[in-house]
């Protein structure tokens, strides 16, 4: 495997390699998230076809706050699956946050929104906190550890709320959920930033590199000296957090929050993550790819209600969606030569 | 000045040569639940030698590499680096004074390519949007694991973008020698350096050993591949059953003398 290297001074074999490989070879992370890109377009004409109105702005931008609260899931989700971990307890804990939230809107407190706000942030941290105390320190699996929060969590916003709805929230909170800015509805501007945000800091900070390497070969970041644990909690205080963010889009978006919020959110989120390309056992992640799964999800619910077809459909639809994801994930991993767990 | 502070059951010692060592191991002890790993190590290399650290499946070895560049803290004993008492308490702290370690697994994370894992841990950034932000330098990154690979292991690195899971055997192993150059440690500790390469490419490892020799770098080196220990080692450390059975300078010792000594047998006799 000797290569005799030209005598051309040191730069220019690392800037002749770049031209003679094409886009896809420079940035191989986008081939699995470009690749839902036509699915996604055949989707919206078969749609259209059926039913024009999908392509009608008040339709469209309906979509686009319904997905908005799964993009801002299923990137804390792609932030903890990308370090071999799950988050189940993220509906509950939207749920809890926006309980919390509810309660401080309706208690008359001065500056209620501000609070009610970051009270909700404070309790999708204080969630997540918790799952990584469990996960990094006591050693417990991440999918017992928030199969057991999803449940506590769950509890936990029915004490706070009791069995009742908290509706009719301060106008400048409800603009969250309702409002637009340039015309553009706030959801989609909240999931965009947060999705922006969430592609940064995995793909350009060592955090990120950190957070996948200890998904992609724990072993090997230790030993190169990357302190796991701190990582690992992180990704759960963050998952928890954007949790609670998507509870206080719901609930503005709602104008009311009751303790059963959320339920099966969990698994909606997944689906989109892993639709997207990222893989389910850590290592690599793409926020882009999570930002298209929410959409061919969400335009496929869409168009499965715009058809007329029954509600229920929409379950078989997520559930299949999700194993066939993994199957074909997997299947190309094997094909690469990834070693899967 | 120093004495022959090598201690063994059977009393073989050959004393490294005198100065303060660069690396003193007083009664290491490392347990793994009911195993005993390491049963009570004593050992000093010193500055600039090449160490062969050669035993058995299960002789120890491995953790005691570890130990040493704090993958897994000691249960008892002490370790000290040119005189000083270190605790070795995280792989971060080895990299800290000097120490590198090339493993037998190559420590590499599948997923990512092979620049990405050549600076792993302590990647390069550049400022952007005037300093407020600081972004992960991969062009830079790119560069400069290239070259390093090329002009010091004399290897090409292949596709810089690819994961390592595509790469071959070679690539990854290049990457995982030149990733511990870079550093230009004071201490490299290869585990099984040869062994899955073919016989070019071994023979470019013994050379870069040979080099870092003469650069007055100090070596550890485990193999199984006695050729090769009596290549380019000063002095070779034989354990067995998590002890070190005997240290002896290779001049006054034979490959099948070794053989014994990793199976367990005395050295009667002969020099001291």
């Amino acid at each position: 495997m000797s290569d005799h290297a030209p005598t051309a001074p040191p730069s220019t074999p690392a800037k002749a390699t770049p031209n003679r490989l094409g886009f896809l070879e420079r940035n191989p992370g986008l081939r699995s998230p470009l690749g839902l890109v036509i699915p996604l377009l055949l989707l919206m004409v078969v749609i259209t076809l059926v039913n024009p109105v999908f392509l009608e702005t008040r339709n469209l931008f309906n979509v686009l706050r319904q997905i908005s609260v799964f993009v801002v899931l299923g990137t804390g989700m792609t932030v903890v699956m990308a370090s071999k971990g799950i988050d189940l307890s993220v509906g509950s804990t939207v749920a809890l946050s926006a309980s919390t939230t509810a309660i401080v809107l309706e208690s008359g407190v001065a500056m209620s929104v501000p609070l009610g706000i970051a009270a909700g942030l404070a309790a999708g941290a204080a969630v997540g906190a918790v799952n990584g105390l469990f996960i990094t320190v006591l050693k417990v699996p991440p999918l017992i550890t928030t199969l057991g929060t999803l449940t506590a969590v769950r509890g936990a916003a029915y004490l706070v709320m009791g069995p009742n709805q908290l509706r009719g929230f301060p106008d400048a909170f409800v603009f969250l959920g309702q409002g637009r800015v340039f015309g553009i509805p706030m959801p989609g501007i909240i999931a965009l930033v947060v999705v922006a945000l969430g592609a940064y800091v995995m793909n350009r900070t060592r955090f990120g590199a950190y957070v996948l390497a200890i998904g992609g070969e724990r072993s090997a970041a230790v030993r190169a000296g990357v302190r796991a644990w701190r990582y690992e909690w992180a990704a759960y205080v963050i998952s928890g957090t954007l949790a609670g963010l998507a509870g206080i889009m719901l609930a503005a978006r709602l104008d009311a929050a009751q303790a059963v919020l959320g339920q099966m959110m969990e698994l909606h989120a997944i689906a989109v993550v892993v639709l997207g390309g990222t893989f389910l056992f850590g290592g690599y992640a793409t926020l882009l790819g999570t930002l298209l799964g929410a959409m061919f999800l969400g335009v496929a619910e869409n168009g499965l209600v715009l058809m007329r077809v029954p509600f229920y459909w929409q379950q078989l639809v997520i559930g299949l969606t999700l194993v066939i994801a993994v199957a074909i994930q997997l299947y190309r991993a094997r094909r690469q030569g990834l070693a899967t767990s | 000045m120093s004495d022959p502070t090598t201690r063994t059951e059977a009393g073989d010692t050959a004393p490294p040569p005198s100065g303060t060592p660069h690396v003193r191991l007083r009664g290491l002890v490392k347990r793994f639940g009911g195993v005993v790993a390491l049963r009570g190590v004593d050992l000093d290399i010193a500055r600039g030698e090449v160490l062969g650290l050669v035993g058995d499946n299960g002789a120890g070895k491995s953790t005691l590499i570890k130990v040493l560049t704090g993958v897994h803290p000691a249960d008892e004993g002490t370790i000290e680096l040119n005189g000083a008492t270190v605790e070795m308490d995280h792989p971060d702290r080895a990299r800290e004074f000097g120490i590198e370690t090339i493993y037998q697994d190559l420590a590499l994370v599948p997923t990512f390519d092979l620049p990405t894992n050549f600076f792993l841990g302590r990647e390069l950034t550049r400022p952007l949007l005037g300093g407020l932000l600081q972004v992960t330098d991969k062009a830079r990154m790119r560069e400069i694991a290239t070259n390093v690979v090329r002009d010091q292991v004399g290897l090409a690195i292949g596709n810089p973008y690819a994961p390592a899971a595509t790469m071959s055997g070679g690539q990854r192993q290049a990457v995982a020698i030149g990733r511990a150059l870079y550093e230009e440690a004071e201490l490299v500790i290869m585990d099984e350096p040869t062994a899955a390469l073919g016989v070019e490419e071994q023979e470019k490892v013994l050379d870069i050993i040979r080099r870092l020799k003469a650069d007055g770098v100090t070596i550890v080196m485990i193999s199984h591949t006695l050729d090769h220990v009596f290549a380019v080692a000063d002095r070779i450390a034989v354990m067995h059953n998590g002890e070190l059975h005997a240290v002896k300078a290779t001049s006054e010792v034979t490959r099948t003398e070794v053989v014994g000594l990793i199976m367990g047998s005395q050295l009667h006799d002969d020099a001291a």
